[in-house]
């Protein structure tokens, strides 16, 4: 009988660590106590081998000779099996290898380094199946996620993000806070710092579990936790330049070419040139400006980040704790962020069997908004922002009509004096409290309560100067202030009970059940008035007192949940699993306030078979799963039908209520059903390659639709139509060289994605601008109107007809859905090389796209050449008979809509983007000593350094110049780290 | 006792789970603030009186967003400014709509008159719900009848209206059973079959909602003010309703009713009345909209000043149509005022006053016009009409109806206006002058030659492209709009659209 102690490196008793006699024919095991203790009969008077192992630890043979029979055995956790495991959320964390379900583990080494301003596009490129789609429009960025596709049509398509276990406020449908005047994601509170790991969950097996809220997906971060020992600090600054990619932007003409087009386009459409409105006059130097409007808005951003951290404990409290500075200040003169935050998380021990853990968090945030004028980049380049004596210039002199008279005319595209003297902030403090409380009444049993509370405190003011034309009145009330405040919170309950262990070294069983209680409040205010007596005053309270507005308003949602997950797997071959989840909500009325979502999955890891014996795959595990979950990000208010009081229903000043929405009794929430089948393959030890493929069924689908406008004038939400999503996405992993001291290894992933709308509300479709819902079509075809190039003899745009024949006339009636132009790509996905050399590393990244169209309407061939400046593209219309190109004659106010809604207009997507380089060097020791720390690492970093789509020029606009409304944005950064 | 025990057992067991359903059923109820349930929001008289004030709003955004306009773009005392009117106006002055057109007034005044009677229709079913409750005491009786009544003057309104503009009027057909639109006197659920019923069957509903309502506001002698309902607007809008049935004795009956009740406004009030709606509301106020911190669409068609200018104005020939010294002509030139934009000053417009507040007010909050609904000039015009054309043809009553009108408008003594009359024909023809210069630009243009019999015609002088549209031309009422017909397999288009 061998009696030995399971320990790990900290001298932790392993529980539940798994000791196996090999060797003897037939295999025994036992498994580790409480104490990590185990005793195990082994065969007398011969030499056996012990195999000891745990999840996250190396696996360690032991031989045993007769003379030894009590031992202690040491595990070593194991680095290369961290991304071995995986976090689902409520405390479940299994093995990947026997995990059924799909998610993806991102760890904080590959989040280090990355762009810090939010959280949420360090995703981009990494995770298969995975989109970010960023979007920056008038200088203020926009970031929306998709995992798998659009599943709906009307409610969010938004993932759900959940933070150390409790879900935070994201926005409503579209992303957007509700309460503040221009929104500031929430995920830019976050110091990215503090982030372990982030997960995404993908499948219904693992997303069954957040029920209503996870038909998205989920992306669940975890922060860093402590660890016993000795204290550790960490001391990180990094400094980054960042620049417009000038290859990226729009190409415009300058003033000389705009002028020789616009007076083209005016004596092409009949006019005389001597009526041209753009003539010299003692106001204004047409023929002698030149201005570069791109310059006058754009500059070099900078941006800083500071980061400390502390962390170390005893066997019985261990403490985490962390500060952070960023300041980002992007190239978009007038838009800066800045966070500081704090989180410390400290865990007690007070027996072995009883820790309670708190988890404190908060940030304060500055940012100062500036939205750039709409089409800041067409603003004729014959103006100048400023009069001759370099004052802001708030008027123009110009002739309006067809025959030449001068007038004067405001400039209101002009908003650099806006963006100097008017004033918007928002200061938010975001902050979020868990406290934890773990039992573990007997071996493998825990039963956790977690509490958690999250709060938005965000405080806007905005005020307009009457300094300038913005802040000016009609009726001389001037100066414009404006006040708003939001006070959001989401409090959350989860106790739950889990259960882990493994018996006889082959079963292992893994269970929770809970209880899950959340509440979502989202008050919010506002003030306003105007009429100052001088700009420096801007508070509300002296304004003009008949300008006075204010208002307030709160949303209150409320959701309980009962949850339950079990799985089992033998031998580490086969694994089956379920989960579930029963959820009420409070904006659904009672016929349908309950939820129930299921998932089942299964793993078989062939490779463990007995049978299986190849040298060259090491690793064939394949897995399925299927389950529903749900979507409830939808405006509920209607379930019950409202009645509203709104300053939009006062009648001579006293308070009016209408009614907002018809009762809508049978409103649910949309499900959806997924389908998941993967495959894992490992090749040579050093080649991993998964596959996935997915079938996204959503019913119930939420359709806004019409009834009798008799019954009700707004469109109702009903539980109509069906949509899927099918698609596929791979990852492979290589370790191409491991020679000494070298290694290079690439990871590729990729995903494809196409979706289906199967059932419509009546067979009805909805017609959007270029786009259309029909049964039987895919959501994301392009509809429009097939071009048909430009009728050489005299320069006319020309189209196909519905019946595909040529016509001269475009008619929005001609729009066709086009299956071969779709928004969604062939592929997508990223790329990623790491070169490490000794002390060395090198990260690169691409992202690439192949196929998918996207439409950008920027040639309006003339019709408004004399309100806004042109694409180079222009100079170069068709101009004489007999002539073949692509662009119809230029001409102003041309009738024939020559440039709308048709193919012409689209651009192929395929592309690629250097999305970031990042070498780190490791000093050597003695140098790192010198300077009194245990390790420093200097890195230098590169963001979106190129973009390369197949038509990009020099001198004309492609996909490169268009797909970045304001220029692809390329930081350089360099970063020193210290431990010590 | 193994038996007392399961039953014991079971009896707990279920207890307890009725607790827990208790618990979760008060967890999850949440009220939403600021926006009400529609029950839980009547439960109380104050909520009723706020639907009340609710109404009122609902019909001020109908009338002056889309009815008042679509009576006069599609009439005939307007010209246009192409370049600066909306896309639908324009197709609704050219006479061109379709029922495509569901961006503009097919549908917004179809959708939006249906929405007043939406709210109306709650204000009655839930008014006289909480009138079925016991233990009220007599002044809550009183404060809930009153606004159930205006629910039923609103309904009844409403229809009035959008019948107007969606089917050829009353005596179209000798018994009015030519189509009409839907009669909507219950709060329609999802499900519900909605068609449209004859013109017969709507006038109906508008006259038996209209009885009621001035039944009730008679009776509880209420004073109110002349932006919310009164019996006096009741039978004001009967006496409208009986003259677009050409049923001359009541029309003449409910007018005289009022003329009795309500002086006309005095001369020296009369622009003020429309240009100072806060300031001097005008002596002869029925029903008018009280647009205060507002905004009004009226404003943005009709103001010569803004940078875009007017979108329309009066047909120049308009101003002919005065005699010397008639208030009425001053409120078709526009003369900016002190405080108005340098690039203005100066100079003149012939635009609609009517609607244009004075920019000079003190409170901003009042720069805004009051457009009426009903008021006492009015009467005077369906009297006279009605004793002309009844049977005893009483010409000289007739006549002395509009040398009151004419009297105050110009500021001279009845006995010194002169009219030329002879016949009923051409008395008909005075009646007709009088109402435009009367009423124009108050919502009354093209009804008032279609409801006649009569083509649409506009003066020479106008610059529309179609001068004259016959009577029942498919053209003098709109089309139901294409998301209405989609979504309703019980709808029928009218005629000439279909």
């Amino acid at each position: 009988m061998l009696k030995g102690t399971v320990y790990d490196e900290g001298n932790e008793p392993l529980v539940g660590a798994a000791v196996i006699v090999k060797g003897a024919g037939k295999e025994t095991g036992t498994t580790a106590n409480l104490d990590g203790k185990f005793s195990i009969s082994i065969p007398a008077a011969k030499n056996a081998t012990i195999e000891v192992s745990f999840l996250g630890m190396e696996t360690k043979n032991i031989t045993i000779t007769p003379d030894i029979n009590d031992i202690v055995v040491v595990l070593k956790s194991d680095n290369s099996l961290d991304a071995a495991v995986i976090t689902t959320g409520y405390g479940l964390i299994q093995n990947k290898e026997n995990f059924a379900g799909s998610a993806y583990q991102v760890t904080h080494e590959e989040l280090a380094l990355k762009p810090a301003a939010r959280i949420d596009n360090m995703l981009a490129g990494v995770v298969p199946g995975l989109t970010v789609i960023e979007d920056s429009t008038n200088g203020r960025p926009s970031v929306k996620i998709r995992v798998r596709g659009d599943g709906s049509l009307s409610a969010s398509n938004e993932p759900l993000w959940v933070i150390d276990g409790v879900p935070i406020y994201t926005g409503s449908r579209t992303n957007s806070i509700t309460g503040t005047n221009g929104s500031i994601s929430p995920l830019s509170y976050i110091n990215p710092d503090d982030i372990e790991s982030m997960t995404v969950l993908k499948d219904a097996s693992t997303t069954a579990l957040y029920g209503a809220d996870g038909a998205n997906g989920v992306i669940l971060v975890t922060t860093k936790n402590a660890k016993i020992g000795k204290a550790n600090f960490n001391a990180s600054v990094k400094y980054g330049v960042s620049s417009i990619d000038q290859s990226t932007r729009i190409k415009y003409c300058d003033a000389p070419q705009w002028l020789e087009l616009a007076k083209l386009g005016w004596v092409n459409s009949g006019r005389t040139i001597e009526n041209f409105p753009y003539q010299d006059n003692e106001y204004n130097s047409y023929s002698t400006t030149n201005t570069d409007w791109f310059k006058e808005f754009v500059q070099n951003g900078h941006s800083t980040q500071v980061n400390f951290s502390a962390n170390g404990g005893t066997e019985s409290m261990d403490n985490f704790f962390s500060l952070g500075y960023f300041a980002n200040e992007t190239p978009y003169i007038g838009n800066r962020q800045q966070r500081y935050s704090i989180r410390n998380k400290t865990s007690v021990r007070f027996s072995e069997k009883l820790e309670m853990m708190s988890n404190l968090s908060a940030s304060y945030n500055h940012n100062d908004l500036f939205s750039l004028y709409s089409t800041y980049d067409e603003i004729l380049p014959i103006f100048s922002p400023y009069n001759d004596d370099e004052s802001y210039r708030f008027y123009n002199w110009y002739s309006t009509g067809d025959t030449y008279e001068l007038v004067q005319r405001k400039f209101h595209a002009n908003t650099l004096p806006q963006r100097n003297e008017n004033e918007n902030y928002q200061n938010t403090i975001s902050a979020q409290a868990d406290i934890t409380l773990t039992w573990k009444p007997f071996s493998g049993m825990t039963i956790t309560s977690q509490s958690g509370a999250s709060f938005t405190n965000i405080y806007q003011a905005t005020y307009s100067a009457m300094s300038n034309l913005s802040g000016l009145s009609d009726t001389g009330k001037n100066g414009f202030s404006n006040r708003y405040a939001v006070f959001d919170s989401v409090l959350n309950e989860n106790i739950r009970a889990n259960y882990n262990k493994t018996f006889a070294g082959k079963h292992n069983i893994l269970g929770m059940v809970g209880l899950e209680m959340t509440d979502k409040k989202h008050p919010y205010l506002s003030a306003s008035g105007n009429g100052f007596i001088n700009d420096h005053i801007k508070e509300v309270t002296y304004a003009d007192a008949s300008t006075l507005k204010g208002g307030s308003n709160t949303s209150h949602t409320r959701s309980l949940s009962y949850i339950a997950h079990a799985s089992y797997t033998y031998d580490r071959r086969y694994t089956l699993s379920f989960s579930g989840r029963r959820q009420g909500y409070s904006s659904f009325s009672e016929f349908s306030r309950w939820g129930s979502f299921l998932s089942a999955g299964a793993t078989w890891n062939v490779h463990r078979e007995h049978f299986w014996k190849s040298n060259v795959i090491d690793q064939l595990t394949l897995k399925a799963s299927y389950g529903n979950n749900g979507n409830s990000r939808i405006d509920t208010s209607s379930s019950y039908g409202s009645y509203s009081i709104g300053t939009g229903s006062y009648y001579g000043g006293v308070a009016g209520a209408v009614q907002s929405s018809p009762a809508n009794p049978g409103l649910s929430w949309e499900k959806t059903y997924i389908t998941n089948l993967g495959a894992t393959i490992g090749l040579f030890k050093r080649l991993t390659l998964s596959f996935e493929y997915y079938n996204r069924k959503t019913t119930d689908l939420l359709y806004s639709g019409r009834v009798s406008s008799v019954i009700t004038d707004g469109s109702v939400m009903r539980n109509v139509g069906e949509i899927t999503n099918k698609g596929f996405e791979f990852e492979v992993n290589s370790t191409n060289i491991k020679r000494g001291d070298f290694t290079w290894s690439t990871s590729i992933n990729g995903a494809r994605n196409r979706n289906l709308i199967t059932k419509l509300y009546k067979g009805m479709h909805t017609g959007f601008f270029d786009s259309i819902w029909v049964e039987g079509a895919c959501k994301d075809d392009w509809w429009l109107v097939r071009w048909a190039g430009v009728d050489p003899t005299n320069g006319a745009p020309m189209w196909y007809d519905k019946n595909g024949d040529l016509t001269y006339t475009f008619s929005y009636d001609d729009r066709v859905l086009l299956p071969e132009y779709s928004k969604q790509p062939d592929l997508y996905g990223g790329v990623s090389n790491d070169f490490s050399w000794g002390d060395f590393s090198l990260r690169i990244m691409f992202d690439y796209t192949i196929g998918g169209w996207e439409y950008f309407y920027k040639f309006d061939y003339g019709s408004d050449v004399i309100g806004s400046n042109m694409p180079v593209e222009m100079m170069h219309c068709w101009s004489t008979p007999g002539e073949v190109n692509e662009h119809p004659k230029f001409t102003y106010k041309r009738a024939d809509l020559a440039g709308y809604n048709s193919t012409k207009c689209l651009y192929s997507s395929t592309s690629a983007q250097l999305r970031s380089l990042t070498f780190s060097y490791r000093l050597p020791k003695n140098i790192s000593r010198h300077l009194n720390v245990t390790n420093a690492v200097v890195s230098l970093v590169g963001d979106n350094l190129y973009f390369w789509s197949p038509g990009q020029s020099r001198t004309h606009n492609s996909y490169k110049t268009f797909k970045f409304s304001d220029g692809m944005t390329r930081t350089i950064s360099g970063q020193i780290s210290f431990n010590f | 006792m193994k038996r007392i025990i399961t039953v014991a057992l079971a009896s707990m067991l279920l207890a307890s789970c009725q607790i827990i359903s208790d618990l979760e059923t008060k967890f999850l109820t949440v009220e939403s603030i600021g926006k009400s349930t529609i029950e839980s929001f009547f439960e109380e008289i104050t909520g009723l009186e706020a639907a009340g004030e609710g109404l009122h709003h609902e019909m001020e955004k109908f009338f002056d967003s889309y009815y008042f306009k679509y009576a006069e773009i599609a009439g005939e005392n307007l010209s246009i400014n192409v370049v600066s009117a909306s896309e639908g106006d324009y197709l609704l002055y050219n006479y061109e709509m379709r029922e495509e057109h569901v961006a503009t007034y097919p549908r917004n005044v179809w959708g939006n008159g249906w929405e007043v009677v939406t709210n109306a229709n709650n204000v009655i079913y839930y008014g006289n719900r909480l009138l079925d409750r016991e233990e009220l005491l007599k002044s809550d009786i009183l404060r809930i009848q009153k606004i159930v009544a205006w629910g039923y003057f609103t309904r009844a309104l409403m229809h009035f209206s959008i019948c107007n503009c969606y089917a050829q009027p009353y005596c179209y057909t000798p018994d009015a059973s030519h189509i009409g639109i839907p009669v909507v006197d219950y709060i329609p659920k999802f499900e519900d079959q909605i068609g449209r019923k004859s013109v017969a069957e709507v006038y109906d509903l508008i006259l038996s909602d209209l009885e009621k309502a001035m039944n009730i506001l008679a009776e509880g002698d209420y004073k109110v003010d002349c932006f919310h309902v009164s019996d006096v607007a009741c039978e004001a809008l009967l006496a409208r309703v009986h003259l677009y049935m050409q049923d001359w004795d009541n029309a003449a009956k409910y007018a005289k009713s009022v003329m009795d009740k309500i002086p006309l406004t005095k001369n020296e009030d009369y622009i003020n009345m429309f240009r100072d709606p806060f300031g001097t509301n005008g002596s002869e106020a029925i029903f008018r909209l009280n647009q205060y911190d507002g905004s009004s669409s009226l404003v943005s068609i009709y103001d010569p000043t803004r940078s875009s200018g007017y979108d329309f104005f009066p047909n120049p020939s308009m101003h002919n149509m005065f005699e010397e010294g008639d208030v009425r002509a001053d409120l078709l030139t526009y003369i900016p005022e002190d405080c108005e934009d340098e690039s203005v000053k100066g100079k003149t417009f012939n635009a609609v006053c009517k609607h244009l507040a004075y920019k000079s007010l003190k409170d901003e909050k009042t720069i805004i016009p009051c457009p009426f609904v009903l008021r006492g000039s009015e009467m005077y015009l369906i009297h006279a009409e009605a004793v002309a054309n009844g049977t005893a043809h009483d010409l000289n009553a007739a006549a002395d109806d509009i040398k009151t009108l004419e009297a105050r408008a110009r500021g001279i003594a009845k006995t010194d206006v002169s009219l030329d009359y002879s016949d009923l024909d051409t008395m008909n023809k005075l009646i007709k002058q009088e109402r435009v210069k009367e009423l124009s630009f108050e919502g009354h243009s093209i009804f008032d030659s279609i409801r006649r019999g009569e083509a649409v015609t506009r003066p020479e002088d106008c610059n529309a492209k179609i001068k004259r549209l016959e009577y029942g031309d498919h053209r003098t009422i709109l089309p139901i709009d294409q998301m209405e017909m989609q979504a309703n397999d019980n709808m029928e288009q009218n005629e000439g659209y279909r």
